[in-house]
């Protein structure tokens, strides 16, 4: 692909994923259900980092695991270039699905402990060997996914148990990229390693991206992280999209209350200097609700400054409030 | 303890191997003794039929050559029994029975079991809920009835007695497995192998089998060794097998144990060894899956005297004026954890202080022994063998070397605690109100009612909405910031002068840390209370502390005024380290400075600057010599070689910097 094709495809919003209306619900026991996911669409651009942020239990991780059928969905569809995986069995879903790929927070339980670093990189081409026939070539991918994720082929011999958190993530990178992925979801890829190692993975990613027109959807609770790596972020709340918006505006001006709250509670940041906002302990009291029984209507009402009747009455659809700006409030403009 | 060797190239260097001392750690001269006593036997049971030895039902009697109830000797090393048989010879017949029935039945009842089980535990749902009904049901059913009703109508061959112990062996087996399938099937690696397109098939073979095969083996020789009891078992009630057996031999001696106790004990004494020796094999091979850390007694011990006077001016802690203000103070503080790979030097000397109502953080990544340096303070530590040189003085009390009811007493009235996960602080099955009103009462004498008000109050003063009815409640029936405020709430109970809080709200959301790093400051400035908080967060060190020490491989390497060291960092380190923090305030995609390699092992530490193997402006002093303290002024101090001049950083992350103006 010559770099005028990858700009005109960025430009030309070419969807290579596609939720829409994706609900997850589970069984809590004694008849009660967890609303999990309900109802998020969203969409996946070519070549872009899509951040999908939001505080623990809001459904971010549950959403990914959905698109990868990892997590069957209760209802709503997922679209991979225009193939609906919720409606594949499951032998066609391992053959299309294998152009999406997941990277999990836990480097080290991403990592089957009784096989060598060779055998984990090696193993989406031995699953698809009638796809590969040709050992020379697969030698060669596996060598050069491997130098990609900057992993010494020397190691391959090796356990992931003699591995640090980084390295390990940097394995469990280089296996996905071997099946030749469109679409990396990474489930908070960063959060379990230390600040100096998380750069040296957050960087690689980039580079990654660039070099295997990669498109990614990158799941995280830390803001700084997903400012650093997103094109668009999603900002959910509680099993629902609240935000939606392109990262430099989304952080420039956010508009969802929930948004500005997240925001404003960033240690280290003065809100009011930044964005004009007030006391963070104005913007958000108390603390998430049970999502076996969510609030009616809007479901960040119950923590919400502005709250009014409407807000527990009528659920606020995403409006567009600018352009590829869309928020689901009924107090924003 | 993998000892990566360093380098400051772009690839990240492998660490060194740890899997050989685990197996020199499981294989210790009892496990090999055992492994030849097994040797022992399988060489007897293959060949007894060609060794030099007696007919084992020659009688002696008849031949003269072994008298009845001879005793043990050259002639015959077990001596004979009440027909005048060659002991020796029999129990070296009856290996091959006890092989044949335990290796045949263990085998059967392991692959069985083991298929039964991961059926169980990766297809789940009906399959699952049958099998394990079934399981419970067979490991409730009384096995004996079973054997003597199956021996009774089917005879004594081995075949028989293969199968049922085959049979009666599988529930045991397919439990096992059930469980370690069930939690493997939860790993994220198996959902990585379906993403790639593994077909379940290929899941099993591949990502479980591999897995379970050690425990189910480790389970095996144990399996095995209950088959020989059990065979032993049955013989006594006289239902054996048609051959010589070892139970056999033993209840055949029983009879005579008055007056030829040999008969008896020495076929018992092989049958105890054959057991043991399968024991034992099986908890090395259980100890190479699980390496257990092997350790001494519980030690925590103290290295050397109190040093007599202050120590060098370079480590003192500053100008005498501020001792009485002074809550804590650490001087020289070195903490050795003695592990069976070697030494960790956790705290390699730390000096520092905190002046009442102060804030210290203690910033490190993992491994630099932040946390570490929290427990030398308190003195509990996971691991057994910990022995700690320098000194502690908690308000005046030598945490060192005062007497164990003065450190206690200093422990429970001068300082509170705070732990990453409130979940381990409290107990489970105990309501907040016992939790919290106990301890109130015991510490301050109050009555119920009194006590009770005042737990009411604190846990209002930490914002627990509603705390009348949160009383009643377990702690699993809160969420984890209010259980954070809950065991905040019982860290203060006593008042104390200083809080010790590690990594206090790592685990919780940034709307709910925000809450809780608040309070804590404005529970600090009501109380008049010093703070330690541990954490590998900068911004929140930043926005909460007065003052930080940045660790680095066990060291303080630059430690000052929050705001001056936020202006002004000097170590490579700690500038390093802010840089690698994603910046708000940059656009997206921006590259982020790295620190390319690994932490220095604590085991083995590199000489010199701890830090030179991955700093960028190293040069060899750096390798050699331990930089020693440099002062910016009375409070800001470094330890580098190399330090960043003012001017020379281009940028402190705007993040970083931000309030600091």
């Amino acid at each position: 692909m010559t770099d005028t094709e990858r700009v005109h495809q960025a430009v030309g919003n070419d969807v290579v994923v596609s939720v829409e209306d994706l609900v997850v619900e589970f069984p809590a026991g004694r008849k009660q259900t967890v609303h999990a996911v309900s109802g998020v669409s969203l969409e996946l651009r070519r070549g872009e980092t899509l951040g999908l942020v939001g505080e623990s239990g809001c459904g971010k991780s549950t959403t990914g695991r959905a698109m990868m059928r990892l997590v069957e969905p209760t209802s709503g569809r997922v679209e991979l270039d225009g193939v609906d995986l919720t409606q594949l069995s499951p032998n066609e879903l391992r053959r299309v699905r294998r152009k999406m790929q997941m990277i999990f927070q836990d480097p080290v339980s991403s990592l089957n402990p009784s096989r060598r670093v060779r055998e984990v990189v090696r193993e989406g081409i031995e699953i698809w060997h009638d796809d590969h026939p040709d050992e020379a070539a697969n030698d060669a991918k596996v060598a050069e996914v491997m130098a990609a994720v900057g992993l010494d082929p020397a190691v391959g011999e090796r356990r992931p148990h003699e591995f640090s958190g980084g390295q390990c993530q940097r394995i469990c990178i280089a296996r996905a990229l071997v099946v030749d992925p469109e679409v990396l979801i990474l489930d908070e890829p960063v959060s379990a390693l230390d600040v100096s190692v998380q750069a040296q993975i957050l960087n690689l990613l980039e580079r990654l991206r660039a070099q295997f027109d990669l498109t990614m959807l990158f799941i995280s609770h830390d803001l700084a992280v997903v400012k650093n790596v997103s094109d668009r972020v999603v900002v959910m709340y509680l099993g629902r999209v609240c935000e939606e918006a392109p990262t430099d505006e989304l952080f420039a001006a956010p508009k969802h209350p929930y948004s500005q709250a997240l925001l404003a509670s960033i240690p280290g940041i003065d809100p009011t200097e930044r964005w004009g906002l007030g006391d963070p302990d104005e913007l958000v009291s108390g603390e998430l609700p049970s999502p076996i029984d969510p609030p009616s209507g809007c479901r960040f009402r119950t923590r919400c400054p502005h709250a009014t009747d409407r807000c527990a009455t009528e659920v606020p659809e995403l409006r567009e409030v600018a352009v590829g700006h869309r928020v689901a409030c009924h107090h924003v403009d | 303890m993998a000892s990566p060797d360093m380098s400051a190239t772009d690839q990240p260097s492998p660490p060194v191997s740890r899997s050989t001392s685990v197996f020199r750690l499981a294989f210790g001269p009892v496990v090999w003794l055992s492994i030849f006593w097994i040797a022992l036997l399988v060489f007897a049971a293959v060949f007894r039929d060609v060794l030099p030895l007696r007919d084992p039902d020659e009688l002696g009697i008849r031949t003269r050559e072994v008298e009845k109830f001879e005793s043990p000797g050259w002639n015959a090393f077990f001596g004979g029994d009440s027909q005048g048989r060659d002991v020796f010879s029999r129990v070296v017949w009856g290996a091959r029975p006890a092989l044949i029935l335990g290796v045949s039945a263990t085998v059967i009842a392991a692959l069985v079991g083991s298929i039964v089980g991961m059926a169980a535990g990766y297809l789940r749902g009906r399959v699952d809920l049958v099998t394990s009904v079934l399981i419970d049901i067979a490991l409730a059913f009384p096995v004996l009835v079973l054997l003597i009703t199956v021996r009774a109508s089917f005879g004594n061959s081995m075949f028989v007695f293969v199968i049922l112990f085959s049979v009666t062996g599988i529930p045991p087996y397919a439990r096992i497995v059930r469980g370690a399938t069930l939690s493997l099937a939860e790993r994220e690696f198996v959902d990585a192998a379906a993403a790639l397109g593994a077909n379940r098939r290929r899941i099993v073979l591949r990502e479980l089998a591999p897995n379970i095969a050690l425990p189910v083996l480790s389970f095996a020789f144990i399996g095995f060794a209950i088959v020989i009891v059990a065979e032993g078992g049955l013989a006594f009630i006289g239902l054996s097998l048609d051959e010589i057996t070892w139970g056999k031999l033993i209840s055949e001696g029983t009879g005579d144990i008055q007056n030829a106790a040999h008969v008896a004990l020495l076929p018992a004494t092989t049958m105890f060894l054959t057991i043991l020796a399968f024991n034992l094999l099986g908890d090395a091979i259980r100890s190479i899956v699980a390496p257990r850390q092997v350790l001494t007694q519980r030690q925590l011990s103290v290295d050397g005297e109190r040093p007599d006077t202050a120590p060098t001016e370079v480590e003192s802690n500053g100008t005498a004026p501020h001792e009485d203000r002074r809550v804590l103070d650490i001087v020289d503080l070195h903490t050795k954890l003695h592990t069976p790979l070697g030494d960790v030097r956790a705290v390699d000397g730390v000096t520092l202080h905190v002046d009442r109502g102060e804030a210290l953080g203690i910033v490190g990544e993992s491994g630099s022994g932040k946390t570490m340096l929290l427990r030398s303070i308190v003195g509990t530590f996971a691991l057994a063998d910990v022995s700690r040189s320098g000194t502690v003085d908690v308000a005046g009390v030598d945490m060192l070397r005062a007497d164990p009811a003065t450190v206690r007493h200093a422990l429970g009235t001068r300082i509170g605690m705070v732990s990453q996960d409130p979940l381990t602080a409290l107990n489970p099955v105990r309501r907040i109100e016992t939790q919290l009103v106990e301890p109130m009462r015991v510490h301050l004498g109050l009555d119920k009612a009194a006590a009770r008000a005042r737990v009411i109050e604190l846990l209002r003063s930490v914002g627990l909405p509603d705390p009348e009815r949160r009383l009643r409640a377990y702690p699993h029936e809160l969420s984890g910031g209010m259980r954070q405020r809950v065991t905040i709430a019982m860290a203060l109970v006593n008042d104390p002068e200083l809080l010790l809080a590690d990594e206090p709200t790592t685990a919780l959301d940034v709307t709910v840390q925000r809450q809780l790093l608040e309070l804590l400051g404005e529970l600090r400035r009501e109380r008049t209370m010093s703070m330690v908080l541990v954490t590998h967060d900068l911004a929140v060190v930043k926005g909460y502390t007065d003052r930080v020490a940045i660790m680095y491989g066990g060291r303080v390497v630059e430690s000052g005024p929050t705001e001056s060291l936020f202006a002004q960092p000097r170590h490579r380190y700690t500038v390093a380290l802010m840089q690698s923090v994603p910046d708000l305030s940059l656009p997206s995609h921006s590259e982020l400075e790295v620190i390319d390699g690994l932490p220095p092992s604590l085991v083995d530490p590199p000489a010199g600057c701890r830090f030179a193997a991955r700093c960028s402006s190293a040069t060899d002093i750096c390798r050699t010599d331990t930089p020693v303290r440099e002062h910016v002024d009375s409070s800001h101090w470094f330890r580098c070689h190399h330090p960043v001049e003012p001017g020379e950083l281009a940028s402190v992350p705007v993040q970083i910097a931000e309030t600091s103006s």
